[in-house]
């Protein structure tokens, strides 16, 4: 396929980033506790070393058809029957995954900010405003990614603040709980890193692609690894364990005990930060699904589908939603995430590998 | 024509959220809570006493400040409030809380229970300072104003005033959230008495609390400067006077030396026995100046190194004293079931810890440096 719009490395790397950090960050530290207990926040260094190899994995599928999107060369690598499907798949998993970020916000604005506004409001101002973003080339997506990280910053002042009431002594010794625990704990922290998939759609519009696409993948894997590392370990050192067994969304209950002589609650303030890095996320697998219902419907637009995607994930996203049913949807969506962010592309790799299927050079 | 057709839309919906009318909370619309007691009334019911701001006729037009103290008794503390919100006429706001009072006999009984309502609800003030009275708080919002200054800025200036001074620790509801659910550490809380003489109220020390329980221990403000120290938490200020000398009686106000604690460091050393902890010795290591010195002048300096002297061993019986009496009460102010389990983790036992703190062998050593002697010798 060929196109004008193009991204450079640095619109890349905030795109992967930006997919990334998403709704999950907020209940990281919980469930990792609940998993690892305060060893938690180790677990997600080696998370991103787990995911480090995964990358790699996209990147080699990426790499052997430079110039087209997973839904474009699949058809090459395991036939017109079975790429439909594993196609047709991915578009639920995009859309099941624009619902529960959509869930999770909604369910989050409520109990913080809005407690009286109708979920459905709610819900319009992050499915407006993201579908408006998504229907845009790829490069004004990039763009705006970028021009938006700088967000993470004040993000990362804010928590760092609450180091001045600190105790060390939580967190350790290191390691109480045994390795195995770490290491099982792994699965929670991918289950919040996911994103990183979104290479195999964007791969093609990167004009420098090779060495120079792969450096920008693994930046953005050890940015994402740090900032999360860094947020859970702040609350790690400043709830002491008995708290964080009872407070599910950790990093803003901590900032609202934090107030400044002209910010009194510096909660809503990460809050409304926060929020932008889920539209973001949000926007990502509307535009992951759109492509894949126009690759499927043989469009040429991607407006229309992006907006069927955009509609059926509000659709979805309206019923059951109290924080079990959340929980328990999540749980299920957290354990299809390892076929299509691993289980799919290794598949293919392998496949392509051995039927030497690669993408002609013109 | 498509596309801006599009766009005009999707503008004009985006427009009907941005008012966002939902969720407006006006000011003139609500009464702000200014202080919230909890007392005991029974078995089955608390007495929460509220002070409301009234907002009358601005302060710029010449109008005052003043409250409205109510006092109302239920189940349990959001039982009291949905009763005090039939009885004020706008909707009540305790987003704005700064003070809460708890009387002591309600301190003794789970103060989680009580402040549950404050940890769940996301617009609660997590930065509003607790103190314990003694009595009962309704008691104290009662005085409604100390002179000019209304009860509960006053009680409220009180409580950062003894914290600026090192007499009370800094306890919010989030401090007091995080260590109530801590085994491995307790606090205290600034207690605050009525004195008679001069018909306000005082910070009369701090009251030490076991996991969420008051114990009924109180320390008296000097010793709580003294432990605050030995915890590392000098805030602005410390002072300390204490009588020295062997002739300090001899004469009119001669008796004491006060000195102005300029930094203080602790270190707590313990040793093991058995895979027990079974002697813990607080190393605390202060250098202040001397404040006021009325027996003599200092020319030389083996004078101040007396001085110094015999306050370390002065200080350090009554450090031996302060850390008997928390033992006494079971509180475990310095945190060092915290640092057992950090630095000493095969002899922490988190189940078995209650009886063996007060067991332990709790020791404390003092050294005290003088520096300097003001502007004269």
């Amino acid at each position: 396929m060929k196109t004008t719009s193009t991204i450079n490395n640095a619109q890349l790397f905030f795109i992967i980033f930006q997919t990334q950090v998403g709704v999950g960050v907020l209940s990281l530290p919980s469930s990792l506790y609940a998993e690892a207990g305060t060893d938690g926040w180790i677990t997600l260094m080696i998370t991103g070393g787990a995911i480090q190899l995964v990358v790699f994995i996209l990147y080699f599928l990426s790499k052997r058809f430079p110039s087209l999107t997973l839904f474009e060369y699949a058809p090459k690598i395991v036939g017109k029957y079975v790429a439909f499907i594993i196609s047709f798949l991915y578009v639920a998993f995009a859309i099941a995954t624009a619902v529960i970020v959509l869930e999770l916000f909604e369910t989050t604005i409520k109990t913080w900010i809005l407690f009286r506004t109708p979920m459905l409001v709610i819900l319009l101002l992050l499915t407006v405003s993201g579908t408006y973003l998504a229907v845009g080339k790829i490069k004004v997506m990039g763009r705006f990614y970028q021009f938006v990280s700088v967000l993470i910053i004040p993000l990362v002042l804010m928590s760092a603040y609450t180091l001045k009431d600190a105790d060390i002594r939580y967190i350790l010794p290191l390691g109480q709980n045994g390795m195995g625990t770490i290491f099982k704990a792994t699965q929670k922290g991918i289950v919040s890193m996911l994103g990183f998939e979104i290479v195999l759609f964007v791969y093609p519009y990167v004009q420098n692609k090779g060495k120079a696409a792969l450096k920008s993948l693994t930046l953005a894997n050890i940015a994402v690894t740090s900032l999360y590392t860094f947020l859970t370990f702040t609350t790690y050192v400043f709830f002491s364990p008995g708290q964080l067994e009872i407070i599910p969304e950790p990093l803003v209950y901590m900032l609202k005990g934090v107030s400044f002589i002209i910010v009194d609650r510096v909660d809503l303030l990460f809050l409304s930060i926060w929020i932008i890095s889920v539209m973001t996320s949000y926007v990502s697998y509307l535009y992951i699904a759109g492509r894949g219902i126009q690759h499927l419907t043989k469009r040429k637009k991607t407006t229309g589908s992006i907006l069927v995607a955009a509609i059926l994930a509000l659709i979805f996203s309206m019923f059951s939603h109290d924080r079990y049913t959340v929980e328990m949807l999540s749980s299920y969506h957290a354990k299809a995430s390892y076929f299509f962010a691993l289980g799919f592309p290794l598949v293919l790799l392998l496949v392509s590998l051995l039927f030497k299927k690669k993408e002609e050079s013109q | 024509m498509t596309k801006t057709r599009y766009l005009s839309i999707i503008c004009s919906i985006s427009l009907l959220f941005l008012t966002s009318c939902w969720d407006q909370e006006l000011l003139k619309e609500s009464k702000l809570i200014y202080g919230a007691g909890f007392d005991y009334e029974n078995e089955n019911e608390i007495r929460t006493t509220f002070v409301v701001r009234n907002l009358g006729v601005p302060v710029s037009q010449g109008g005052v400040y003043s409250n409205r103290v109510l006092s109302v008794a239920g189940s349990s503390p959001r039982d009291t409030r949905i009763k005090m919100d039939r009885i004020i006429s706008k909707q009540v706001t305790a987003s704005k809380n700064q003070l809460l009072l708890l009387g002591d006999e309600v301190a003794k009984h789970d103060i989680d229970h009580m402040f549950d309502i404050l940890y769940r609800d996301p617009k609660s003030p997590l930065d509003a300072r607790i103190g314990i009275v003694e009595g009962r708080a309704e008691d104290i919002f009662n005085l409604d104003h100390i002179g000019d200054t209304l009860i509960t800025e006053f009680t409220t200036n009180l409580i950062k005033g003894a914290e600026n001074k090192t007499e009370a620790p800094r306890m919010t509801v989030e401090k007091a959230f995080r260590y109530s659910h801590d085994i491995g550490q307790d606090y205290a809380f600034p207690y605050i008495s009525y004195n008679e003489e001069v018909g306000a109220p005082e910070i009369n020390g701090i009251a030490l609390f076991h996991q969420s329980n008051f114990t009924g221990e109180v320390l008296p403000p000097f010793d709580a400067t003294l432990l605050l120290l030995m915890a590392d938490a000098k805030r602005k200020k410390a002072s300390i006077v204490e009588n020295i000398g062997e002739q300090h009686d001899q004469g009119f106000l001669t008796q004491t030396v006060t000195i102005n604690i300029q930094n203080a460091k602790s270190d707590i050393k313990y040793s093991f026995q058995n895979g027990n902890v079974s002697k813990a010795v607080v190393h605390l290591e202060v250098r202040g100046n001397i404040e006021e010195y009325p027996q003599d002048h200092l020319f030389k300096e083996s004078q101040v190194k007396d001085i110094a002297d015999e306050l370390s061993k002065k200080l350090t019986e009554r450090g031996n004293n302060l850390l008997a009496k928390l033992q006494e009460a079971n509180c475990d102010f310095l945190g060092i079931g915290r640092d057992l389990n950090a630095y000493h983790h095969e002899a922490w036992h988190p189940k078995q810890w209650d009886k063996e703190y007060s067991k332990l062998n709790l020791e404390a050593k003092v050294k005290v440096k003088i520096s300097e002697t003001g502007i004269i010798k």
